[in-house]
């Protein structure tokens, strides 16, 4: 039944671990933690919601704590909003999903955990607040970073494939 | 934020094939989990265990009875070879000599012609 679990679900698990790891090898061992946790706990889904959802939370959470037991310290400085400009990241259009997972990935790995909360899972940024124990403006301010971050990366993206053609 | 949504709808479903080597690695470390676990005894295996443990307590109750308790060894001496047999026996013994004497005259009333 493990196997079956692991080949259903592997990939789209692994698609998680890597849009919040900076490193393969790391994503690799959010992987097998996540798995682990999910078998040692089946007895608790309450079956209330999907199956999927249930996992990916778990997988989410694995990756937090990852970053956390691994950093010690949790990359993320208390900020301000002042000074960040919104970016529209309407660049991202003429990327690939392979591309954007990459570029993500080389985020700082504090932005790129309030990136993928926030833009990818959906949460406000008061519930990123509570779950990496930081203010509601750190956590908005640090999504405003990681988009021009990105923007930035975009841009030098296109700069070198026009300058490849 | 149009963009919010395209990125979400594009990665919220991203997948990639993991690394080769990563079941290994996971039923690795739940055969290893496996192994420290003392495993979960089913009902009815306890349920069994426990009634030989009370047929053992028992039996081991009954032979020290026997062997300490003198009124009680009287008491079963009494009830195997006591007054109560002896006179069974002798009483049957009766019965059977009873038995076996010879008919009277009695047989020709019962049954007359």
């Amino acid at each position: 039944m493990q196997k079956m679990l692991y080949e259903k679900f592997s990939a789209k698990m692994y698609g998680i671990c890597l849009r919040y790891a900076h490193h393969p090898e790391d994503a690799k061992d959010i992987l097998q933690d996540g798995f682990m946790k999910v078998f040692g706990n089946l007895s608790k889904f309450k079956g209330s919601g999907s199956f999927e959802g249930w996992m990916r939370r778990i997988f989410v959470n694995t990756a937090i704590e990852h970053y956390r037991k691994k950093n010690n310290t949790y990359e993320i400085q208390e900020a301000h909003e002042e000074g960040v400009t919104n970016k529209d990241l309407t660049a991202f259009d003429k990327l690939a999903a392979d591309d954007i997972v990459k570029l993500i990935s080389e985020l700082p790995n504090g932005y790129r955990t309030v990136f993928n909360l926030f833009a990818i899972e959906g949460f406000s940024h008061k519930e990123i607040a509570a779950m990496l124990k930081i203010s509601e403006g750190t956590s908005k301010s640090q999504f405003a970073r990681s988009k021009a971050w990105l923007q930035e990366k975009i841009k030098n993206h296109e700069k070198h494939a026009h300058g490849m053609e | 934020m149009e963009w919010n949504k395209k990125i979400k709808e594009g990665l919220q479903d991203y997948e990639a094939a993991p690394p080769e080597q990563s079941w290994d690695a996971i039923s690795k470390e739940l055969n290893k989990n496996q192994e420290n676990t003392i495993p979960i005894r089913s009902n009815y295996a306890t349920a069994v265990s426990w009634i030989r443990y009370a047929a053992a307590a028992i039996v081991i109750g009954f032979i020290v009875m026997v062997s300490f308790n003198k009124p009680f060894q009287n008491s079963i001496k009494d009830t195997l070879q006591g007054p109560g047999t002896k006179a069974a026996v002798v009483e049957s013994k009766l019965a059977i000599s009873n038995d076996s004497l010879p008919l009277k005259d009695s047989s020709k009333k019962q049954f007359p012609n």
